[in-house]
């Protein structure tokens, strides 16, 4: 077996009509002169940064996806319409050859420019491979309600951000609640995909008879979060699908503090700023059952996670598991975000709760 | 019991209940290079349940630390994430345990019982209880009978579920598989019976399902108006490695025909289910096998070719034929490579022959599926520009490179209308994403959740080894067959060839 092997035409800058033909030419360059390289196409992703820099380390991240690269990027440089506009790009196709199985090619596309916003949509729409769902993955924090927002939302399937890298990740949670309720695109949170292996242990305890009827008895819960939108996310998405009324929430310094009336009583929940090296360190949520109080503890130490039951009358259950290992550039959980199509429902119902946890 | 509200939504993952599991067999080989790898990663990745035991049992001696570390150095081997993750593996193995036996003692039953009413205890296992038969056929009546009679599981136990996973072959020929069903359906209703067929646990093999019925330009062609044959092959370059004891009593038309393959055509030759319930899909199976045409008497002779491999070189190395490998009878007339012309008797496929092929030491490993399409009714170019031009085929490959080939016919660049084949690969990206399940780990998951879309019923079995048993019948009346009458590291016995091609000019097997 070999070893993996990538090999990439460099960049070439070409004027936008010739991207075209600039990418097939590197293409049966990649054949070693045999002929097209036959395509099976999946996606476009079009990734909105705001300079240089941003768009480097966008490319490394769709790199770093190696087989889940969307067949095609588009990076995006937005500059601010100043001075004389323009536009510059570049183009290339990379051929990555895994240790086993077939290659797998896609193409990359950057587009350096600062022309009006209103004119974004006539420069990525060219470039984008027809017939094909269009993920739009803005990095740092949208603009949104501006016209270069409204313009790129309206040529994309799927709008994904991280709320992670938001300016303001709290204010900007609002604001991003705000808009997933009026944009046509489906939009999703790489904040909310890397809740999902904390989301599955917290599930699992009750999907048996024993603890199921003491979901809804849930008395206290708290989240330690490192990503505060995260935590934020992770108490929307309990009280959305617990049926949990929000009754008050103050935030006092590191603390945010939220009661709720649940269908059976009330509920005390905080989020709580926390340190580490993952998106959340610890979630704990206590309950009553009909034989005393039970609880559920999820907790992140380097390299996994350790789910703990403690139920009345039985030996405390301590599992451990994988926790899915972040990539070195980029938002963890991208390439997740890339393999979903449609809305996401249970992400919308637990981010309008989150952000009602946001003073206006 | 309500649905947990936690576990809505496409992303959280389908979690199973609570679940005990005893694996008899549990110091043998499948335990060791897929059982217990399996639940390692599902551990891994998260999908156990919080509540899970294990105990593997078997006549050799270990205790729980010894069979713990004994898994710990399998794991190591053969799970597909390396390395292995010591905290995880440390936790899991914490819920390993281990108890010799042998399937006739009844001692044996009620120490597994008491083990599982201490998981129930323990580690909240609620009852539910998975058995799963690693063992030889020979011991599979001993170990039913033990569970029902020590009470473990089966008709009458009230205290979770209980289910029972039998590794292929079920039964050795007809009769057996009738008396085995009727053996296990005394203890478990068939609807606790899960048969595991591996193939139908791999991605590729789902595929066939998902392109078949995702797109609707194929199923309007997709019969015998415009198929002019379908081949299966399983082809595998491997000799029996040490299973000589096992091959000897079952050979290659029972070790991969009766089962694997006739699976794989039943896939590519039923109807659309109207839903992907699992009675709706197995149904459809079931209609096909049904439909397969029992050959009897010389319709064996002349459509199935069987073989056995003799001497020769795979991958640069010089390997010894069929009865030179260890544990086979010098004079074995064992047949490692079947090869058989097969037809489905219903209006979709009525004429079309399928050719279903499966061999040891061939040149390569490849299991594939060929729709071969008939001609263009009329090809207007000429006698010398389309002279290299073949029929469309669409080849669905299994493995070991997942993905679709399709040959079209396309101009060769240039001043004059000349057209040859091409042949387009498709690869579904998922063959190198090192974050696909196994197999096994697919089948152990459906077990727990108890959805048996992916285990065949009891009558695709049955009907599969209706349509097995003849051949069965014709070879053992038979004069002994003069083998080895193929080469390693050839594509098979000639009469192989001769078989396909004698149904239309032109026809041959696919190279893979």
């Amino acid at each position: 077996m070999t070893s993996p092997s990538q090999t990439a035409e460099a960049f070439e800058e070409v004027a936008p009509g010739d991207i075209e033909q600039a990418l097939e030419r590197q293409r049966a360059l990649g054949e070693n002169g045999g002929g097209a390289v036959s395509r099976a196409s999946v996606a476009n992703l079009v990734v909105v940064t705001a300079n240089r820099a941003a768009g480097q380390r966008a490319l490394a991240a769709v790199e770093e996806l190696g087989s889940r690269a969307p067949s095609r990027c588009v990076v995006l440089i937005a500059e601010p319409p100043e001075g004389r506009q323009g536009v510059r790009s570049w183009a290339r196709v990379v051929n990555r050859r895994p240790a086993s199985g077939p290659e797998v090619v896609w193409e990359e596309v950057v587009v350096q420019t600062n022309v009006h916003p209103r004119h974004l949509t006539a420069v990525v729409l060219p470039l984008l491979l027809p017939e094909l769902p269009v993920f739009t993955w803005w990095e740092g924090t949208p603009p949104f309600g501006q016209e270069v927002f409204d313009e790129l939302t309206s040529v994309t399937d799927r709008l994904i951000i991280d709320s992670a890298a938001f300016v303001d990740p709290v204010a900007d949670l609002r604001r991003l609640a705000a808009v997933v309720g009026v944009l046509e695109p489906a939009v999703t949170d790489c904040a909310w995909g890397r809740l999902t292996p904390w989301r599955e242990l917290l599930a699992a305890p009750f999907g048996g008879p024993q603890l199921r009827p003491a979901l809804d008895r849930v008395r206290w819960l708290r989240v330690d979060a490192v990503e505060p939108t995260a935590g934020q996310e992770l108490l929307g998405w309990f009280a959305s699908r617990l049926g949990w009324e929000l009754a008050s929430v103050r935030q006092a310094g590191d603390e945010l503090a939220a009661d709720y009336r649940t269908p059976d009583g009330t509920c005390q929940a905080r989020v709580v700023a926390g340190i580490g090296s993952s998106n959340l360190t610890r979630v704990h949520l206590e309950m009553e059952t009909g034989d005393g109080p039970a609880s559920v503890r999820v907790e992140a130490p380097p390299g996994h996670l350790v789910a703990t039951v403690e139920v009345p009358g039985q030996p405390t259950g301590r599992r451990k598991v994988g926790r899915d290992p972040s990539p070195s550039t980029g938002p963890a959980g991208l390439g997740a975000e890339l393999q979903l199509f449609g809305r996401d429902r249970v992400f919308e119902d637990a981010l309008a709760q989150a952000a009602a946890l946001v003073p206006e | 019991m309500v649905e947990n509200p936690l576990a809505a939504g496409e992303r959280v993952r389908a979690i199973p209940p609570p679940t005990a599991m005893v694996v008899f067999g549990g110091s043998g080989d499948l335990a060791h290079r897929k059982i217990v790898p399996a639940l390692y990663n599902l551990e891994l990745h998260r999908l156990l349940p919080q509540n899970f035991a294990f105990v593997g049992s078997s006549r050799s001696e270990y205790s729980d630390e010894e069979y713990r570390a004994d898994m710990r150095k399998a794991v190591e081997e053969f799970s597909r994430t390396q390395p292995i993750q010591h905290q995880v593996w440390e936790s899991f193995a914490s819920r390993l345990h281990y108890i010799a036996g042998s399937s006739g003692d009844p001692g044996t039953y009620g120490r597994i019982g008491d083990l599982l009413d201490r998981f129930d205890r323990e580690h909240g296992t609620d009852g539910n209880r998975l058995f799963y038969l690693s063992l030889i056929p020979k011991l599979f009546p001993d170990t039913i009978r033990g569970i029902g009679k020590a009470g473990l599981g089966g008709r009458g136990f009230d205290r979770g579920f209980s289910r029972v996973v039998v590794e292929k072959p079920f039964g050795h020929d007809l009769a057996s598989a009738r008396e085995l069903q009727d053996l296990v359906t005394t203890v478990f209703p068939e609807r606790d019976v899960f048969r595991i067929d591996h193939y139908l646990g791999k991605e590729s093999v789902q595929n066939i399902i998902a392109f078949r019925f995702a797109n609707g330009i194929f199923e309007p062609v997709w019969n015998h108006h415009f198929v002019d044959h379908v081949q299966v092959t399983v082809s595998e370059s491997l000799g029996i490695e040490h299973r000589g004891n096992f091959y000897e009593t079952a050979g290659a038309i029972r070790d991969i025909f009766q089962n694997h393959e006739l699976q794989v055509l039943a896939l590519i030759a039923m109807e659309p289910p109207a839903s992907f319930e699992p009675e709706d899909v197995r149904n459809e199976k079931a209609k096909v096998l049904k439909a397969l045409r029992r050959l009897e008497g010389d319709a064996v002779d002349s459509g199935v070719v069987r073989g056995q491999y003799g001497p020769g070189w795979i991958d640069g190395k010089e390997v010894v034929g069929y009865r030179e490998e260890p544990d086979v009878h010098p004079d074995s007339a064992v047949e490692t490579y079947v090869a058989a012309e097969l037809r489905v008797d219903n209006w979709r496929w009525a004429g079309t022959p399928f050719y279903v092929r499966t061999g040891k030491r061939l040149p390569k490993r490849a299991t594939e599926v060929v729709v071969q399409f008939k001609s263009a009714p009329h090809l207007p170019f000429g006698e010398a520009a389309q002279d290299g031009l073949e029929p469309n085929a669409l080849v669905l490959r299994i493995q070991p490179d997942e993905g679709i080939t399709m040959r079209i016919g396309a101009k060769v660049p240039g001043p004059s209308m000349e057209v040859r084949s091409v042949s387009m690969d498709f690869s579904y990206g998922t063959s190198f994403s090192d974050d696909l399940p196994d197999a096994y780990e697919r089948l152990l998951l459906d077990v727990m959740l108890g959805d048996p879309t992916l285990f065949p019923r009891w009558d695709e079995v049955e009907q599969a080894w209706q349509a097995v048993q003849p051949i069965l019948d014709r070879w053992a009346e038979a004069p002994a067959p003069e083998f080895p009458n193929y080469e390693a590291g050839s594509w098979g016995p000639k009469a192989a060839d001769e078989l396909i091609g004698r149904g239309r000019p032109g026809r041959r097997w696919r190279r893979p």
